[in-house]
């Protein structure tokens, strides 16, 4: 695998934050979007990466649709799908059990612990997430299934797909902090954040974060 | 040094130099091989001994990991319920063998810790590094040293799904554990964790104690020989990963290569009492070896000594196919051959060759030996001389053997019989009175009555050979008790015998020469001839043509002062033994042509005739003396005639017939005395230069009586003149006899009838007075 080459040289660059933010062309006010490029320090795309775009601080918040329909997150083939799930402050997350077995969903994030013994078929009721942060999602019952989901005030929020690409539409003119986070990313690294101008045209915003390999699938009793 | 002595030592000592030799390569080859064995050894152990450690850690991080996904101990980690945790982690850490179990919160400080000593919770965790290798790789395990303590330190992330926390487990690595490991992976030596202090490394578990390396860390991590206190380790480090502040660590693992070589020393040295044992047997082996080769040597250089000591017994041969039994063999066959050899030299040395009797010397010392009393008996062969002579010694050999068997066959065994001299035995008859030896004489001479007749048909075959013995006896120890004395004396009576015409006589004192009283008569002899005790008679000669006496026979007489009056017959044989006989002759000689020489003086025309006795014939000088005499007396050599008997000259008749010619070349007349009785013919007299012969009285006297004698004299006489020979007729006692021998032309007459011997004045007067009508007519 490429990423496996010149380990050492990149080893040097692991905590290095590396966003280039490109702007490709003048931006048209009211009908700005941003697609950004998520990859890994090797150039790998990567997936499940939430891209986030806020305000600078002190700038007034654009105003802001009402809230959507609870998200929702399957137990498919013992995963969760989808894996990583961006929702505003105030939203909610509904569990549904798609397997024939059971599962035993949790989460002991500080943002909103919660616990669900779920029937095969089973639907949770809407779980709603008032504050901003992360949740980690297990269940305890298959230690290898994990869900993400991500809690924001940003008015735009993306989760990248498996190319690594996430278009945010909608987006004025104005100076903006963008925000990328990934349940991957290191312990104690904080989500690396830039700011960017936007004019009227369209914009392309390419990150790189340093990551942790995959987590390995859960060792085979013996 | 012994043969089996030198072997034994040269084996010994080359089993030593071996044994030293081998025991010495082999311990280098075995230390070598031991190290060889003992790195390979060890790089095996300490390889088994890390992938142990190794599966320790990762059991007790599998342990501790499984312990983590307890959904209470999660939730009270996420609820921040510390007491909760802190009694789930003293729980759960029993359970995987943990002495001390850490919760820290993912920023690196401790949430919990099991230990009553611990810092506390705040404090940072001290091993960061170990956190993040935990988050990446699910847990990160490392030795340690804590609190100067080795231990397996595990961490573990506590995940919900995410790490919320994280557990770090510390598994004491002390020496017990060391050592259950070292049990499990089988290292004879020692095994040891070191770690790095101020003061150097240090053993902080296990087993190594002060075996532990001085200078650490080994060069290369490779086996090295390390040399203790006359011990040798292969030792064997290797630098463990431990966490960045945690003092460094390292295994060590010693095999002990002394107690290894001290092993098979043991073996070495238990080959010793093997190489002594082997040595032994080998010394066994070679004293047997040595004692079948020495042994035999021994016993034949036993064998040799006893034949050099005269012992002749042959040895047993050595039954051996080797050297050794051919020398035997031969050594038998040596001593055979010199047993007989000295066999035969004894029996020549002891025995005559040609009797095959004892001989002379032997025969002494066996009667030497024998009964003191007895009686020895000297016979001898009277003719043997003659008989050699005329038939030759072959024969005269054989009648000696022939009359010794002849002898020895009437002699009981135990008889001593001994051949003595060339013609004579002698026999010891022990115990013997006077008439058994004369018994035996007398049958050992009739033995000989029977002629020998030679039965070699090489020499001359049918040839009958007369045998005339005579023997003599002496007694033991009544003539003496040497042998030698009595076999002289056993001669003596022999010569008597023979004098007497008897064939045996005994030993008669009083007639032996050789006694003492006869000795001291020699003595006698020559002081008397220097005091002219002696006297010379003339016996006159009558020449039978002329009538006249021409001649004299000078005849000696002794008046002995204390003895008397001796005849000839009693000291002229024993001064012929004795050697005094030349002094006879000389005082003779020079007494006798004196008066001849007063004869010439008076115009006496008269020849003097002188004896010779074999004695003077055997005397080179008397020629010169006896013309020196003539000489200084001044006499012609005609005036004196020398008389010699046949037995003079047969002595030896070479020298005495070489004086003859001396004399006669000096003009002196020779004539042959007592011819007849004698066993010589004329035709030998031819041989001699002699021009008369004086006709032995045995056959004058009894001319009257005996007509054989009568025809031999004529016969004598004619043969005589034939020759050229004067003849001489002794002994003429009566007219008939002189008229006879004058009718048969004889040449001289001497004999009583004609004169007497006389006086030297009395013949001188004879003569003077002319011849004397009655013995014929004056021619």
């Amino acid at each position: 695998m490429g990423h496996t080459t010149n380990q050492s040289g990149k080893r040097r660059l692991r905590l290095a934050l590396l966003l280039g933010i490109a702007l490709l062309a003048p931006s048209r006010p009211q009908a700005a979007s941003v697609a950004a490029i998520v990859t890994d320090e090797n150039g790998k795309p990567l997936a499940d990466a939430v891209v986030t775009i806020a305000p600078l601080p002190g700038t007034p918040m654009p105003a802001m649709s009402a809230l959507p329909e609870p998200t929702t997150i399957d137990q498919t083939n013992e995963t969760f799908v989808p894996a990583v799930a961006a929702i505003r402050s105030g939203g909610s997350v509904v569990f549904r059990n798609g397997d024939a077995i059971r599962h035993h969903v949790y989460s002991f994030a500080a943002i909103r612990p919660f616990e669900l013994l779920q029937n095969p078929g089973e639907t949770s009721p809407p779980i709603v997430f008032d504050k901003p942060g992360f949740a980690a999602i297990g269940c305890n019952i298959h230690d290898h299934m994990t869900a993400y989901v991500l809690v924001t005030d940003a008015p735009w929020a993306k989760v990248t797909d498996a190319a690594g690409k996430a278009v945010l539409n909608g987006i004025g003119a104005g100076r903006f902090v963008a925000t990328v986070w990934h349940p991957r990313l290191r312990p104690k690294a904080i989500a690396p954040t830039k700011e960017i101008a936007l004019e009227s045209a369209d914009s392309n915003l390419t990150v790189a974060l340093s990551v942790l390999p995959p987590r390995r699938p859960a060792p085979r009793a013996y | 040094m012994r043969f089996g002595t030198r072997l034994a030592l040269f084996v010994t000592a080359t089993l030593l130099v071996v044994g030293a030799t081998t025991g010495v390569g082999v311990r280098f080859l075995l230390r070598d091989i031991l190290i060889d064995d003992g790195k390979t050894q060890v790089v095996a152990a300490e390889a088994r001994f890390h992938k142990q450690l190794t599966e320790l850690g990762r059991s007790m991080a599998e342990g501790v990991r499984l312990l983590t996904l307890d959904f209470a101990l999660r939730r009270a980690i996420a609820d921040r319920d510390a007491a909760t945790v802190l009694s789930a982690l003293r729980n759960h850490g029993r359970r995987v063998g943990a002495s001390r179990t850490i919760l820290i919160d993912t920023d690196g400080t401790v949430a919990g810790d099991t230990s009553d000593d611990a810092a506390g919770a705040g404090a940072a965790f001290p091993f960061p590094a170990l956190l993040d290798r935990a988050a990446e790789e699910e847990y990160a395990a490392m030795v340690a040293i804590v609190e100067n303590k080795p231990v397996w330190l595990v961490v573990v992330p506590v995940l919900a799904p995410d790490p919320i926390a994280y557990i770090a487990a510390a598994l004491p690595l002390d020496s017990a554990r060391l050592l259950r490991m070292q049990d499990a992976i089988g290292l004879p030596g020692q095994l040891g964790l070191a770690a790095r202090g101020p003061a150097g490394w240090r053993q902080v578990a296990g087993s190594m104690g002060d075996r532990l390396p001085e200078h650490l860390p080994l060069e290369g991590n490779e086996p090295t020989v390390v040399a203790f206190d006359g011990d040798e380790d292969i030792v064997l480090t290797r630098i463990l990963a431990v966490p960045e502040n945690s003092p460094a660590v390292m295994t060590v693992i010693g095999y002990p290569l002394s107690d290894a070589l001290r092993r098979y020393q043991r073996i070495l040295l238990g080959l010793v009492p093997a190489l002594a044992l082997g040595g032994g047997a080998a010394l066994i082996g070679l004293a047997a070896i040595a004692r079948g080769v020495s042994r035999p040597i021994e016993v034949l250089a036993g064998y040799t000594e006893r034949i050099a000591a005269g012992d002749y017994t042959p040895p047993p041969p050595l039954a051996r196919g080797d050297e050794l039994g051919q020398l035997s063999v031969a050594l038998h066959a040596m001593t055979r051959a010199i047993s007989d050899r000295e066999d035969r030299i004894r029996h020549q040395a002891t025995h005559d060759p040609i009797t095959g009797l004892t001989n002379r010397d032997a025969f002494l010392a066996t009667v030497q030996a024998a009964d003191p009393a007895g009686a020895m008996v000297v016979v001898a062969l009277t003719a043997w001389r003659d008989t050699v002579r005329t038939v030759g010694r072959e024969i005269g050999e054989g009648l000696m053997h022939d009359v010794g068997q002849r002898i020895a066959s009437i002699l009981p065994a135990n008889v001593p019989l001994g051949a003595i001299g060339e013609n004579a035995f002698a026999v010891y008859l022990p115990g013997a009175d006077p008439a058994a030896a004369r018994a035996i004489a007398a049958h050992i001479a009739e033995l000989c009555d029977l002629p020998y007749r030679n039965a070699d048909p090489y020499l001359e075959p049918g040839l009958n050979i007369d045998i005339p013995v005579a023997a003599g006896i002496a007694l033991r120890p009544d003539h003496g008790s040497d042998p030698a004395l009595l076999v002289r004396r056993a001669e003596v009576a022999l010569l008597a015998a023979m004098q007497q015409q008897t064939r045996v006589a005994s030993y008669d004192p009083d007639a032996d020469p050789h006694r003492p009283m006869r000795l001291s008569l020699m003595n006698d002899l020559r002081v008397g001839l220097r005091r002219n005790e002696f006297q010379l008679l003339y016996q006159p000669k009558l020449d039978l043509r002329t009538n006249t006496i021409t001649g004299a026979e000078a005849l000696i007489r002794w008046q002995h002062p204390t003895q008397g009056f001796l005849p000839p017959d009693e000291f002229i044989s024993l001064a012929e033994q004795t050697g005094n006989i030349q002094h006879v002759t000389r005082w003779v000689l020079r007494n006798g042509l004196l008066e001849a020489s007063a004869w010439q003086a008076a115009g006496l025309s008269v020849r003097l005739a002188i004896n010779l006795s074999v004695r003077d014939l055997s005397d080179e000088k008397l020629p010169e003396r006896i013309a020196e005499l003539l000489q200084n007396i001044g006499l012609p050599p005609r005036a004196l005639v020398l008389e010699v008997t046949e037995s003079a000259i047969m002595g030896e008749p070479e020298r005495a017939i070489a004086v003859l010619r001396r004399l006669e070349q000096l003009g002196l007349d020779i004539a042959i005395d007592d011819f007849g009785v004698g066993q010589s013919s004329l035709a030998y007299l031819r041989r001699l230069p002699i021009c008369e012969i004086k006709l032995d009285k045995s056959f004058i006297m009894q001319l009257r009586q005996n007509s054989d004698d009568r025809t031999i004299v004529r016969s004598v006489i004619e043969l005589a003149h034939g020759l050229g020979y004067r003849v001489t007729a002794e002994g003429v006692e009566d007219a008939f006899g002189l008229d006879l021998l004058r009718s048969f032309g004889c040449d001289y007459a001497q004999g009583y009838y004609i004169a007497r011997p006389l006086p030297a004045a009395t013949f001188r007067a004879l003569v003077a007075s002319g011849p004397d009508p009655a013995l014929g007519a004056p021619a």
